[in-house]
């Protein structure tokens, strides 16, 4: 039997473009772009690349990778000078997508003028086990910036809280030189995942931190608190309970904090039994 | 002296017992956690057992009130899963196809399909595992997954055959919306593949095989500047075998991908296998189950411990010791860069 069509191949490009539902904005006008792909049959499964805008016209305010294709980000979405967003990530098992949504940017009209929101240096990987790049077609915007009244608003509403996530615990001899190292990850459906944060121990604080986090108590013999920020300031908190726990009587700061009221409350009763003598 | 230590010791005591309560695993407002519900080995005998919500007749108690809806007739599938497409709410919902109203405000995906025959299937969420189940005897699967947020979801699924062999992913980007149940049905897992021979000589056969749907008809094609079909039907066990004569190939290398169908379904294509054909006969060595690539910790996942220990050394001068693992685990260029985390994406298992 020879060659039917029941098997067949695309040799055409994928396309990334950038799509807005505005061609003209007034300066004071906020609004949303969308980076999609058209993966023209292809499975994409890792993307890298740069959006260009121009800077006297445009402010950017923020990115919106919550309903993104791309699963884990290498690089996430941020500024870079004053006039580009760069981003890198991969989608396990790829997609295959006419309109893939991979970033929503958005950006505060500032000037007068014609906006190009470009990309940059795209690169969009086969998910076939090689890494080969594919051929790819950049579609851009141009949009017309007029002086006059902003008429455009975006409001995100986002009440839900990042989604549950399983923190571990790795150690691995090329991580952090063998050292007990926190892994992490998650999404945001509505306004995107805007940072994490750690907290060690009870009376530890929490820090802006990523993944892969070294941990700070080697024994690991605290609590970790993982914290899930979006965009809106919906909080997610994830804890991992101490390998190796030590009683509450062996723990520093529980003694010190114990000494320490203890003193307080003495001092304050010493205090409130001269005062009473006086009388 | 003694009386004023009292209330020294009530403090420090509450203090104590303050500092030994323990919180609870997760926190948050508005819930959002995902609850699974999967099949198990044992289904069909009329027992409830760990994993399962019902079987058969034995509803353990439950109907359509006490799942959330208001009249109707609750029942179990044969996958030992509640049933609640007969069941009915009156709210408004709408009257039929593949959304409706769920009991609660969360979303739920139930996946249904064929994988092979008493083999694990894997359901991945945005690139990680949220449920495993085992296919029943007749490599029929269904899946429920709850508890999810409005939103844009990347879901995966694969098999394992019974060399443990796992299948090409089958992705379904999905839009799913609050208090929704989205069932996606006809999942049909790509076959397995393998072949005996790495390298052919050339007008000897090589035996391609693998594993798809019992009484299935596998179609494989073979890749060389002509293609060729071949069709052979798969056994009770869901196995397949064909023994491809060379003498039509020419010298080099060629690929070899399969595809399933029943009566009225047609798999996706399965993975590509690459054989040379030479003039001399080269057997296949044994594969393992564990990836052959992007494993980076060996312990037969790539998954997100793979990725954090990748995503650490990105744009990052290896170490000699790692230079080691990136040469045996990624494409061994000396560097850690998106080409890496494409064969890590390729191989992911969760």
């Amino acid at each position: 039997m020879v060659a039917s069509s029941f098997f067949t191949t695309s040799v055409s490009a994928s396309v990334l473009k950038i799509e807005t539902d505005f061609n003209v904005l007034h300066v004071g006008d906020v609004f949303v772009v969308e980076v999609v792909a058209d993966t023209e049959m292809r499975t994409i499964n890792a993307i890298e690349t740069t959006i260009m805008f121009p800077a006297e016209l445009l402010s950017y305010v923020s990115s919106d990778e919550g309903d993104s294709v791309v699963n884990l980000w290498i690089q996430k979405p941020k500024l870079n000078g004053s006039d580009r967003v760069s981003f890198s990530g991969i989608t396990p098992g790829g997609f295959t997508q006419k309109k893939a949504p991979i970033l929503a940017l958005t950006f505060k009209v500032i000037k007068e003028g014609q906006a190009n929101i470009e990309i940059l240096d795209s690169t969009l990987l086969l998910n076939d086990g090689l890494g080969t790049a594919d051929s790819v077609r950049e579609e851009n915007v141009h949009i017309s910036v007029l002086a006059g009244d902003s008429k455009i608003v975006v409001n995100t509403v986002d009440e839900e809280i990042p989604e549950h996530f399983n923190p571990e615990i790795i150690q691995d001899p090329d991580v952090y030189s063998g050292k007990y190292a926190l892994i992490f990850a998650t999404a945001d459906k509505g306004s995107g995942l805007d940072h994490f944060e750690v907290k060690e121990g009870w009376f530890g604080s929490y820090r802006v931190s990523e993944s892969p986090y070294e941990v700070m108590h080697q024994a690991l013999d605290r609590k970790i608190f993982i914290k899930a920020i979006d965009r809106m300031g919906n909080v997610r908190i994830e804890i991992i309970n101490p390998q190796n726990a030590k009683p509450w009587y062996k723990h520093g700061e529980i003694i010190a904090t114990i000494l320490l009221t203890c003193v307080l409350v003495l001092l304050g009763v010493l205090v409130l039994k001269r005062r009473f003598l006086r009388r | 002296m003694i009386t004023f230590l009292k209330p020294v010791v009530f403090l420090s005591l509450v203090i104590a017992i303050f500092s030994l309560v323990q919180p609870v695993d997760s926190q948050g407002v508005g819930g959002g956690d995902v609850y699974i519900d999967a099949l198990v080995a044992g289904c069909g005998d009329g027992q409830i057992e760990v994993g399962e919500d019902c079987d058969t007749a034995n509803l353990a108690g439950q109907n359509c009130a006490t799942k959330g809806f208001s009249s109707g007739t609750l029942s179990c599938t044969a996958s030992c899963v509640f049933n609640t497409s007969a069941c009915v709410l009156n709210n408004g919902g709408s009257g039929g196809g593949g959304n409706r109203k769920s009991p609660n405000n969360s979303a739920t995906v139930v996946f249904i399909g064929k994988a092979y025959p008493s083999s694990p299937v894997t359901i991945l969420k945005d690139g990680q595992i949220i449920a495993k189940t085992i296919a029943s005897p007749l490599a029929n699967f269904q899946v429920s997954v709850s508890g999810l947020s409005g939103g844009n979801y990347l879901f995966a699924v694969y098999g394992e055959d019974n060399r443990s062999l796992r299948s090409a992913f089958l992705t379904f980007p999905i839009m799913v919306s609050r208090g929704t149940l989205t069932k996606i049905q006809d999942i049909f897992v790509a076959p397995t593949i393998s072949v005996d021979k790495s390298t052919v000589r050339r007008g000897d056969t090589i035996a391609i095989f693998g594993q798809s749907v019992p009484k299935s008809t596998v179609t494989l094609e073979i890749n060389s500047p002509q293609q060729f079909f071949k069709q052979t039907p798969a056994d009770q066990n869901g196995v397949y075998l064909h023994n491809f004569d060379s003498a039509v190939l020419e010298f080099g290398q060629h690929t070899t991908q399969s595809k399933a169908a029943t009566n009225t379904e047609i798999s996706s294509k399965s993975l590509v296998v690459d054989f040379q054909v030479g003039d001399k006969n080269i057997l296949t060595p044994i594969s393992s189950s564990c990836p052959s690539k992007a494993d980076l910790n060996n312990d037969c996942k790539v998954n997100l411990v793979d990725f954090s220990i990748a995503a650490f050394w990105y744009q990052r001068m290896l170490s000699p010791a790692f230079a080691l693992r990136e040469k045996d685990h990624l494409n061994g260029d000396g560097k850690v860069n998106l080409v890496d985390f494409s064969i890590m994406a390729f191989h992911w298992t969760g």
